[in-house]
Parts: C-alpha cells; structure tokens; sequence
C-alpha cells in the first residue's frame, strides 16, 4: 500500500482542529474579562428620597412676547414652589432672563437666585446679578426686581456699571420705556471714569 | 484773527482720566447714545466743565462700542473753569484727545474784575491759551 500522505493528513486533521476550535471556544469564557452587570446601565447618583419628597422641576424654561413686541425668555437650572404651599412664589436657582427689545437690542439678567411672583408677574434677582445689555454695557448688583412680563426691571441698590465710555457707578438703575425707546438710566449719583490712555 | 487770551494752567495734561458725576445717566439701548443730565460736571486735572446736560460721543461713530469716548457736548448753561479763569457759555464741546474745548452761544470770560464777551471761544488746555471771536467785547474795570 503506497505511502498514503492524504489519508494521514486528514487523521491527524480530525483530531487537531477540533482541539483547536475547542481552545478559541475557551478563550471567549475563560479567558474574557468579568462582565460585571451591574454597571451595565449607567443610572444617576441622585438622591431619590429627596427628588420624590420635593415638588419641582429642572431647567424649566418660559418665553413670551408682550404687548410692544418684546420677547421675553426666562430659564433656571431649577425651580421649586414655596414650602409652605403658597401657590404664586416660585424660588428658583440659576436664574436668567432675556429681554430682546422691539428694535432688536437684548439685555439679559442673570443672578443665583431669582424668587418669581406669578401675581405681581415680577421676580426678584439676588446674588451677583449681572446684567448685560448688547450696546456694550456690563453692570453688576446684588438685588434686581424685574418684571417678567414687560421689558422693566430695576435695581435700588448701588451698581457697578462697565460701558463703552468706561468704569461707572450709581446708587441705582432702571430699564425705563420713554417713547418708544428703550433706556437704561442711572441714578442717585452717577459717576463715569474715562481713561483715555486706556 | 480773534483775541489770544491765557486760559488756565500750562500743565494741563490731557492724558489723565476724564471723570464725570452727574445725576443722572441715560443710555439709549438701540443707539447706545449716552447723556448725562442735571448737574453734570466734567472734570480733567484743573478743569471744570458744569453743564446740564453732556452728550458722549465716541470714536467710532455715535454708539458704536469702540470704548474710546471722541467729544462730549455739553448744553445748558455751561461753565469751563480752569485754574483762576471762568467761561461762561450756553454750549460747549470738549473734544478730549486734542485737549480742546470749542465754547459757543454768548461767551463771557472772566479774569479777576475784567470780562470779555464774544459768540465763540476755542480754549487750547495744553496751551493754557483761549481764542475768542466773533464781536469780541472787553469790560474794563477802572481801578477806583
């Protein structure tokens, strides 16, 4: 019987290759990293008692248009109504609001905390307040009473102003309508320093 | 021509910072023009400018926010002091890079008892030296 190479090959194929097939099939169990299950579905780390307890909501956000043409948009980081159940005060966090006037100028507020009144419409800003408005003025308070539903706001503490003109102060300041044009106005002792080598 | 008069001090320096008080300041929110209204006084070193009014106008144009301030009008019985001398006049542009201040509208300017009057009166700070023209008048105290 001549040498048979073919038929010793395929003997020792058989045995061989299923061997083989038997280590790769191994290398997917036992040799794969530990799945852990518990980490399959990422979830947040949020205290749930307490989101369950509190009545409120996160990143609420609100806009309108008011008679003049104004739009107006307010947004927070969160908002929770008053604990003692009283219906009309909201206390919020991350407050912001957008006034973009009729004639396409925009001032926005923005403070820590804004307390909004839904029967006054107004709300009250509180911890460094900045307001900026697109004509090139920043001015900074620590207590600003805006309105939320027209272009109005005020603050009756002093303000630090910066403005295209230079570094300015004033013991108060208002957002006022006079004909048709919007103005903000300083008061109660206005100071403005210009530095011309500035 | 016109009359060549000493206005102020020599050193004025129109580098140093513009300081303004007022009680009031308005800003138009769709031009950006800035006024100062009701007592305005306009302060440089020696100067003094008093009006009631101050409109700022800046370098670029009226509003735009270039931050560089080029005059300030100033209306409503305005007063320039400058060291010992005093002007009075209904308006008066502070133009404050070239340190100069164009007063206009009955002129009077005063230097101890003399006066003089004229309808318009260009003061050079850095000079310290005013030109006044225009039916300029002197009123010359007789030392009695």
């Amino acid at each position: 019987m001549k040498n048979n190479t073919y038929s010793t090959f395929i003997f020792w194929a058989k045995i061989t290759l299923p061997l083989l097939a038997l280590a790769l099939l191994s290398t997917v169990f036992l040799l794969a990293r530990p799945i852990d299950p518990g980490n399959a579905i990422p979830f947040a780390k949020v205290n749930v008692e307490e989101l369950a307890r509190e009545k409120g909501i996160s990143a609420p956000n609100y806009s309108g248009i008011t008679r003049d043409g104004t739009t107006i948009s307010i947004s927070a980081n969160s908002a929770k109504p008053q604990p003692n159940g009283d219906r009309s005060t909201i206390t919020t966090e991350g407050f912001n609001a957008e006034f973009e006037l009729p004639e396409g100028a925009i001032v926005t507020l923005e403070s820590e905390t804004g307390v909004i009144n839904t029967d006054t419409q107004s709300a009250r800003l509180e911890g460094n307040v900045r307001v900026v408005s697109s004509v090139g003025y920043v001015v900074r308070s620590e207590q600003v009473d805006a309105s939320i539903s027209d272009a109005r706001f005020s603050s009756t503490v002093p303000i630090s102003a910066v403005g295209p003109g230079g570094k300015i102060t004033a013991g108060s300041m208002e957002l006022v309508r006079r004909n048709e044009n919007y103005l903000l106005v300083f008061k109660d002792g206005v100071k403005l320093i210009y530095d011309p080598k500035g | 021509q016109g009359t060549q008069i000493p206005f102020g001090g020599y050193e004025h320096n129109a580098s140093l910072p513009v300081e303004v008080i007022s009680d009031a300041l308005e800003v138009d929110q769709e031009t950006g023009n800035a006024t100062f209204v009701g007592n305005v006084v306009i302060g440089q070193g020696e100067m003094r400018l008093n009006a009631s009014k101050v409109v700022v106008e800046y370098k670029t144009g009226v509003n735009q926010t270039g931050g560089k301030i080029s005059r300030m009008v100033a209306s409503g019985g305005v007063i320039l002091v400058n060291g010992p001398e005093a002007a009075e006049a209904d308006e008066a542009v502070y133009s404050i890079d070239n340190a100069e201040i164009t007063m206009s509208g009955n002129v009077i300017l005063t230097q101890g008892n003399n006066a003089l009057s004229s309808t318009q009166m260009v003061v050079d700070l850095n000079t310290g030296r005013a030109q006044m023209t225009g039916r300029v008048k002197t009123i010359l105290q007789p030392e009695n």
